[in-house]
């Protein structure tokens, strides 16, 4: 967020890496291969942790809801806590967003991060069905970029 | 049972002052940059968020090394005089709190080595080479002071400046303390010379494996060396305090420069950086140390 904006009096800002995390921002169209990362980077995260989805992309594939690489509905994938649609959203209805988490945080009613935890085979199975697209066809063997990296998660 | 309360309310203090200006000077950037910025008391409320966060370790010598490094700065604190109060007394304070300020950084260096990650190790070799760069005019300058004061006690250096603001060390000795604040600059690892934390280049550095409670270690231990570092160059160059209020006062004059000069400058490359503190400020320190010798 811009210092026009100044998302930093909220005592919010943007940290470098995962581990030192508290909330991911999945900021537009995920396709499968940003969804990789995506879920390797949600699961090196410490909990707590929760996840933004920013725009109509993550929320119904926006405009690319009949692409061949891009998933419709971040939620299916790994457990969202709050949305913001609109293409873009004003950086106003982020921060909105933000502070509405916050205020969910404090009555406990954000805690997605458990229902991935309980809902595991939910997840992995449709995380799996939109992966297997990304091996290549021809050439090498295929091999799960994924595997031996849900440790984290499985605790 | 004194001394134990003594060193543990030390701690404290210095922790809490530490945290004060670390939320200050984050407001002070911000006004800078003519945002509005986070609350003065924010850097309490982020470590209270850390500490109760659940953590990742990779192994023993990570937890031990983050204890190290605060334990090291702490310990090195208790040297240090605030306003006539010292913990410990010595008669050679100064070599010891500059013996014991690298434990801390290399307590650091073995915690983040050992969790393994690339970036961390970057950062790390890049702390420790900044430091072998800032610390060689540190030295000079320190050693300047010890030859004139014929002491290298920092109680006797502070008193010797008492009186008028004429005696202070920052008057007699200008190139000094302009070579002081350049060290200093590079010692709290503020903006030309943070090439060891660099977000956007080696995410942040010696930090990108601590989660929870290890960041939240980190910050204290950088709190605690604000502290520290401020403390030695308010007792160097101007003249320590009677009372704690003008002692913080004055330490919180020298963090003001650190902040303003961090909140203008991009960033030195590791190599550019030591060049640069092994030619300006080891110029203006040696020019110093020459004259103080022909004098």
């Amino acid at each position: 967020m811009t210092s026009r904006w100044d998302v930093e009096r909220f005592g919010i800002g943007p940290m470098a890496t995962p581990r030192q995390a508290d909330v991911l921002l999945v900021t537009g169209y995920v396709s499968l291969k940003t969804l990789k990362r995506i879920i390797r980077t949600y699961e090196q995260m410490p909990e707590p942790k929760w996840v933004l989805a920013f725009g109509s992309c993550t929320v119904n594939g926006g405009i690319y809801w009949d692409s061949y690489n891009t998933i419709t509905n971040l939620a299916e994938y790994i457990p969202v806590d709050i949305t913001v649609s609109g293409c873009m959203p004003r950086p106003e209805a982020v921060m909105d967003a933000l502070q509405t988490l916050m205020k969910m945080i404090q009555s406990g009613e954000a805690g997605a991060y458990k229902k991935y935890k309980e809902n595991y085979e939910y997840y992995k199975a449709n995380q799996d069905r939109v992966l297997k697209k990304t091996v290549p066809i021809l050439g090498q063997t295929p091999k799960n970029d994924l595997e031996g990296k849900n440790e984290d998660a499985k605790e | 049972m004194m001394a134990v309360l003594r060193v543990f309310l030390f701690s404290l203090f210095a922790i809490f002052i530490g945290l004060l200006f670390m939320g200050i000077g984050r407001k002070v950037i911000a006004r800078i940059q003519l945002r509005y910025g986070p609350p003065f008391y924010q850097a309490f409320l982020d470590v209270g968020k850390l500490f109760s966060r659940k953590s990742i370790t990779h192994n023993f010598v990570m937890d031990l090394g983050m204890v190290m490094s605060l334990g090291g700065l702490l310990a090195t604190m208790l040297f240090v005089p605030i306003a006539g109060h010292v913990a410990v007394k010595t008669s050679t304070n100064l070599i010891v709190i500059m013996y014991l300020m690298a434990i801390g950084y290399l307590g650091m260096a073995m915690a983040v080595a050992a969790s393994g990650n690339p970036n961390a190790t970057i950062g790390v070799s890049r702390a420790l080479t900044m430091m072998l760069g800032y610390e060689v005019p540190f030295f000079t300058v320190m050693l300047g002071l010890i030859i004139v004061n014929g002491t290298s006690s920092l109680e006797l250096i502070s008193q010797s400046q008492a009186g008028s603001i004429l005696n202070w060390n920052m008057i007699r000795f200008p190139l000094s303390f302009i070579a002081a604040e350049i060290a200093l600059q590079a010692m709290m690892g503020e903006k030309p010379f943070d090439a060891m934390i660099a977000p956007a280049e080696i995410a942040s550095g010696p930090m990108v494996e601590l989660s929870g409670k290890y960041l939240g270690l980190a910050f204290l231990t950088h709190a605690v060396s604000i502290f520290v570092e401020t403390a030695i160059i308010v007792n160097l160059f101007m003249g320590g305090a009677s009372n704690i209020f003008t002692f913080v006062l004055k330490q919180f004059e020298i963090y003001l420069i650190t902040v303003f000069i961090e909140a203008v400058f991009p960033r030195f490359k590791i190599e550019q950086a030591v060049k640069f503190l092994w030619t300006v400020p080891m110029g203006i320190a040696v020019l110093q140390l020459i004259l103080i010798l022909l004098k």
